[in-house]
């Protein structure tokens, strides 16, 4: 099944309350600033090292040394949409990423979250911890979650200061983007609406089309 | 939101005038005052009072202020990072440790930034904790990992690591040695060790135990660390007083204290606006992001 109709089902099912909350962020944040802020294809990536589930630090240039980088931002393990991209990118790229190419995804979760995540779902890439949000902020993705939805989630014991270390509410926007080895970023998608995802097939092409100009 | 927009913020609540700020910024005045709007559209309320000949920060601009500055001190620094991963210059890393934290605790994410850093110079000063905290303002160590204080001074950024109960460590054929867990009571006899400095670990604990027994338990040896404290519960000198974090001896024995329960949290200390080494900037990042063993409830 296609992500974004696995992802519309879980839609279908939120409670009115979510709903509500769910509309605050669609009005609230405006997904022309947001592309507007965010890294756009021809721009160049900032480089980062961060801390993987396993306790090692991991850093863009060796990435990029290994061939194309996709780096993927989720808002973090308490998102179901986020948890169902997850996998399916882990279904869908595994297969692929074998031949020279490294997938990141980011939240700014720590305390082990990133660890739990990974051995939960059993996946295969490197989650990092973007600690403080430092590499969201320098991609342009980094927004607040609006005050409906962050009573939401505290009425779900989902508190930001235990999560991130820090009482901000800050979070990527759902977003994803493919670098090429130079470092340039080739192809950038920004979900303002959290349930909806890059879809998967769009990955692979691009990745097919880079290894073709090589 | 982005990090011009951010930078804009700060600059303007430090000068509290629109164009003094514009001009700090090298942007038009009415370019950046597009960006503040933005801003305080993105984030959700108004940062700025602004009346003719006065601007101020609002209450929820204050409240931003702080948060906003973490996110841009953040990003700088990994941009800072970013620029030296490749380079081999020296990366200091002077680190605090509580003596009453076990060095093992720490010893994974040390190797992990010494293999990732060659260039790295440890520095490691095992002190009392009011006695490094000084040492933090003087300049004297960049990062310092220890047990939460009750007040800590204002310019110093504070993360939770981890929370960890109390144990009483004891000889293998001591009599408790057959209880589960160990209780107030169970010790109201019995030779406890204390420690050399009034404010550490095992004089908290000793405080908490006094309260439920009436009395102070009798402690006539005092140990400075968490491992000479051990040598003299191995020595048959006293029962030990301790975190449930402890690596406990062949030895000995931990039996949790259950009653009164006690919990401490362990975190790490940097000072606010200090340049940080890549080093101890990679420490902090790993003990942060570290799911820590003796954490239970992750997430």
């Amino acid at each position: 099944m296609p992500l974004n109709e696995t992802l519309d089902a879980l839609r279908a099912k939120m409670t009115s309350q979510a709903a509500a909350a769910f509309e605050e962020v669609m009005q609230r944040l405006d997904s022309r600033l947001l592309a507007d802020n965010a890294l756009k294809t021809g721009d160049v990536m900032p480089g980062f090292e961060l801390p993987n589930a396993e306790g090692k630090l991991v850093s863009s240039v060796e990435l990029l040394r290994r061939g194309v980088l996709i780096v993927t931002f989720y808002r973090g393990s308490w998102c179901p949409y986020c948890m169902v991209t997850l996998q399916a990118l882990d279904a869908m790229l595994t297969p692929v990423l074998e031949r020279k190419a490294s997938l990141v995804a980011l939240s700014p979760e720590t305390g082990g979250r990133a660890q739990f995540v990974k051995s939960k779902y059993g996946l295969h890439y490197e989650l990092l911890a973007d600690v403080d949000n430092a590499v969201a902020a320098q991609f342009g993705v980094l927004v607040r979650l609006p005050p409906r939805y962050r009573r939401l989630l505290l009425s779900r014991g989902i508190e930001a200061e235990t999560l991130h270390g820090g009482a901000g509410w800050f979070v990527p926007v759902p977003s994803t983007f493919v670098v090429a080895p130079n470092g340039i970023v080739v192809h950038a998608e920004i979900h303002v609406d959290f349930t909806r995802r890059t879809e998967l097939e769009t990955l692979p092409q691009a990745l097919r089309a880079l290894w073709q100009n090589e | 939101m982005d990090l011009p927009q951010i930078g804009y913020f700060i600059v303007l609540s430090r000068v509290l005038n629109f164009t003094h700020a514009a001009r700090e910024c090298r942007v038009t005045q009415p370019a950046f005052s597009r960006s503040i709007k933005r801003l305080e559209w993105e984030l959700g309320g108004d940062l700025l009072l602004r009346e003719r000949s006065l601007t101020q920060l609002t209450e929820f601009g204050r409240s931003m202020l702080p948060l906003l500055e973490q996110v841009k001190a953040a990003a700088d620094l990994a941009r800072d990072e970013a620029r030296h991963l490749q380079s081999r210059d020296s990366a200091p890393l002077r680190l605090g440790l509580s003596p009453w934290l076990a060095f093992p605790l720490i010893g994974a994410i040390l190797s992990e930034v010494i293999a990732s850093i060659r260039s790295m110079e440890f520095t490691i000063a095992v002190e009392a904790e009011t006695v490094m905290r000084e040492r933090m303002l003087r300049g004297e160590l960049d990062v310092f990992v220890g047990l939460q204080a009750d007040t800590l001074p204002e310019r110093f950024n504070q993360w939770h690591l981890f929370s960890t109960g109390a144990s009483v460590f004891l000889p293998q054929n001591h009599r408790l040695a057959c209880e589960e867990s160990i209780i107030s009571t169970n010790l109201a006899e019995a030779t406890l060790l204390g420690a050399s400095e009034p404010e550490a670990l095992p004089e908290r604990i000793l405080s908490q135990i006094a309260r439920r027994v009436g009395r102070r338990p009798s402690t006539p040896h005092r140990a400075g660390n968490w491992e000479t404290s051990l040598q003299l519960v191995r020595t048959g000198l006293g029962l030990g007083l301790g975190l449930s974090c402890w690596p406990t001896p062949a030895e000995l024995v931990a039996r949790a204290l259950s009653e009164p329960v006690v919990e401490y949290d362990v975190v790490v200390e940097t000072l606010a606006g200090r340049p940080q080494s890549r080093a101890a900037t990679a420490f902090v990042k790993l003990a942060r992001a570290s799911a820590w063993t003796y954490a239970p409830d992750v997430p």
